[in-house]
């Protein structure tokens, strides 16, 4: 389930069954004395907020990126944040067609249509957000977070979501497209110096290659060694129970 | 409209001319073209091929239909290919498989247009001219016969007459301008895609070279994990044989495709045995979901298991972890009969009902009173349609006698009585 706060409209996570994509309320720390408050306003807000999802939904149907922009107009006039509609509704989405797939729900090609309105979306909404400040993108110094696709995984729409959610909350954080080794991973990791590395991962098949990732990290000295956090859909549909050196999340929330 | 031909050359001139000066082709010319680039563009070829015949066989009347009609279907062609150059046992050049990959998903994305179809159409249609000219460079570089070739210019000597009648019903196609534009545009893009993948198979360096890839298995596959031991394909492609031999159910209803996938699946089921435990169990009952719900009830998949574990009892007899992986998920499976009382009930009802769907007239299907059951535990265990993917083929009366579907039909009630008197 998808948990916002109807107060202020930020997403504030998943919580299981991830399955259902129902919108679901808590409170945010920020909002919390406002919670004696709760009027029938907050109502409509929250409300609002299963109207976006289905209107997305719709549009995603027949591709239609056009009605999903204003959609997205009509969520950020009603004080959603651009950024919290990928993460909070486009990226459960993704998983959903996943698991749809999965059940023969939905074809290959359906499956492909839907995966690329989502990237549509994702164009409009990094348009909308527009650039970020330079100590948030750091693409050449000092990062908190790098966010990283395991290898293999060819899937970039879900670590693009996430380096621009936590970019756009005033985080620095990188996106490492390509790298040839690990030593050059290694580099970019002494060079940059991340709190956290997120890695996300696909299928269970990319285990191996995550261990071999995490090992190398942890042979890195402590005060330099950034904790490594994977997540993907392989996490939430829960085909991989552990992975030594790296914690597990099934929502980005948790962190 | 009346010009597109005319319009579809001119506009691609330019990219046709590069892509014929592009190191492949001026190898091929030479003569010293590696028959790996040659193998490795096949199943490039075979990947695009296989998502655009598919989305094309989706249209069912009209002009494009018509047009379709005109083509002959290239997998046949490159499936025989594949496997004269033994294909399922070279390396591949990951960087344009990985090119077609991505090629074969736009098209997959944009077929719900049919005009995006129609320029690759024309293209790889087109690209059978210069197959013709050119299948005795490619013999030569492959060491292989020209006879034994199917796909470079498979139209032989009606190739000049065939691509007249292509290009004419080419013309008679109802498109506006912004029809022909859209149908230009994805030829162009056709053009770009095959020179990206003709860049990437000629010169490779040892780094592009995948041992084994999923493609040369099946074409259809994706991307997923490969054995890269010799062994352990062969292991997998043996166990994959005694699943599609097991269950004759498969070729009838899956055929030749079913089998690629069958072969493909085994592979990705080997690759398992190395990971952890739960992973494995976790990762079956996923696979198990994936098949159940496209009509290949849970049975299917336990006898490959079986098929895989015993065959690595053969060849890896000291891999005893490796031997046990699926035990896990293989014993989940006899849980679930008990818990659902249906071990005993169901082997009788199948010792029953089998005799008699034998003993029925016209197509019959093997062990189908097996295969019922197996998909009814399937979706009392919760994957939805998966009985009704399994039933529904079995009880349609274009393909099977009403004496047989009177028979399914009475051993699915008895199925629900024997549940009902457990309960």
């Amino acid at each position: 389930m998808l948990k916002w706060c109807p107060y202020c409209q930020q997403f504030l996570g998943e919580t299981p069954d991830y399955k259902d994509l129902c919108i679901t309320h808590g409170v945010c720390a920020t909002c919390t004395p406002a919670a004696l408050s709760f009027s029938e306003s907050h109502v409509a807000l929250a409300e609002s907020l299963r109207d976006v999802q289905q209107g997305l939904f719709v549009a995603g149907l027949s591709g239609n990126l056009k009605a999903a922009d204003g959609v997205i107009e009509g969520a950020v006039a009603g004080r959603i944040r651009a950024v919290d509609i990928l993460i909070g509704i486009i990226a459960p989405m993704l998983y959903k067609i996943g698991e749809d797939w999965k059940r023969g729900a939905v074809s290959v090609a359906e499956e492909h249509r839907f995966t690329a309105f989502c990237e549509g979306i994702f164009e409009l909404i990094a348009a909308r957000v527009g650039p970020v400040s330079d100590a948030c993108t750091a693409e050449g110094g000092a990062s908190e977070v790098l966010v990283m696709n395991a290898p293999g995984n060819t899937h970039t729409l879900a670590a693009r979501i996430l380096s621009l959610w936590l970019r756009n909350k005033g985080t620095p954080a990188r996106l490492v497209r390509e790298w040839e080794s690990h030593e050059e991973l290694l580099a970019l990791i002494r060079h940059t110096q991340p709190r956290l590395l997120l890695v996300s991962m696909a299928l269970a098949e990319q285990i191996p290659s995550v261990v071999a990732i995490a090992e190398r990290i942890a042979e890195l000295p402590t005060s330099k060694r950034p904790r490594v956090v994977v997540g993907g859909y392989a996490i939430k549909a829960g085909l991989v129970a552990t992975i030594p050196g790296a914690d597990l999340v099934g929502d980005i929330s948790s962190l | 409209m009346s010009e597109l031909h005319e319009l579809l050359k001119t506009q691609t001139a330019g990219l046709h001319e590069r892509l014929e000066t592009l190191p492949f082709f001026r190898a091929l010319h030479d003569g010293d073209l590696p028959a790996l680039a040659i193998v490795s563009f096949l199943e490039s070829l075979a990947i695009i091929h296989a998502v655009l015949e598919r989305s094309l066989a989706e249209v069912l009347s009209g002009p494009l239909a018509e047009l379709r009609q005109e083509v002959q279907p290239k997998i046949p062609l490159l499936l025989a290919d594949l496997d004269t150059l033994g294909a399922a046992s070279l390396p591949s050049i990951r960087p344009a498989i990985g090119n077609a990959l991505g090629y074969a998903a736009d098209i997959l994305t944009g077929a719900d247009n049919p005009l995006t179809l129609i320029g690759p159409l024309y293209v790889l249609d087109g690209s059978q001219n210069g197959g013709f000219a050119l299948k005795g460079a490619y013999s030569s570089c492959l060491g292989v016969p020209k006879d034994r070739l199917s796909y470079f210019g498979c139209y032989g000597s009606r190739t000049a007459a065939h691509w007249k009648a292509f290009t004419h019903q080419l013309d008679l196609l109802p498109l506006t301008e912004d029809s022909a534009t859209q149908v230009v545009e994805s030829a162009i893009d056709c053009f770009e895609q095959l020179a990206k993948i003709c860049a990437a198979l000629f010169p490779y360096s040892d780094k592009d070279l995948k041992h084994h890839h999923v493609a040369s298995i099946n074409f259809e596959a994706g991307n997923h994990a490969m054995p890269q031991n010799p062994l352990e394909i062969a292991l997998a492609l043996r166990a994959a044989a005694i699943a599609w031999k097991e269950h004759p159910y498969l070729e009838c209803r899956f055929g030749e495709r079913g089998q690629r996938f069958i072969r493909s699946d085994s592979c990705w089921l080997v690759t398992l045995t190395h990971l952890p435990v739960d992973t494995v169990t976790k990762s079956l009952s996923w696979l198990r979901t994936v098949l159940a719900s496209r009509g290949m009830p849970t049975v299917i998949l336990k006898g490959h298991l079986q098929a895989i574990r015993r065959a690595i009892g053969v060849d890896f007899p000291d891999q005893t972890e490796m031997q046990a992986r699926f035990d896990p998920f293989l014993s989940s499976l006899e849980a679930e009969r008990q818990a659902l009382g249906a071990a005993d009930a169901h082997s009788q009802l199948i010792d029953e009902f089998d005799p008699q769907l034998r003993a029925c007239e016209g197509f019959k299907v093997p062990f189908a009173a097996e295969l019922i059951a197996s998909a009814w535990i399937d979706e009392r265990v919760g994957i939805g349609g998966s009985f009704a993917a399994v039933r529904d083929w079995f009880i349609d009366s274009r393909r099977f006698s009403s004496g047989w579907i009177t028979c399914v039909n009475d051993f699915v009630d008895k199925l629900n009585q024997a549940a009902r008197s457990s309960c």
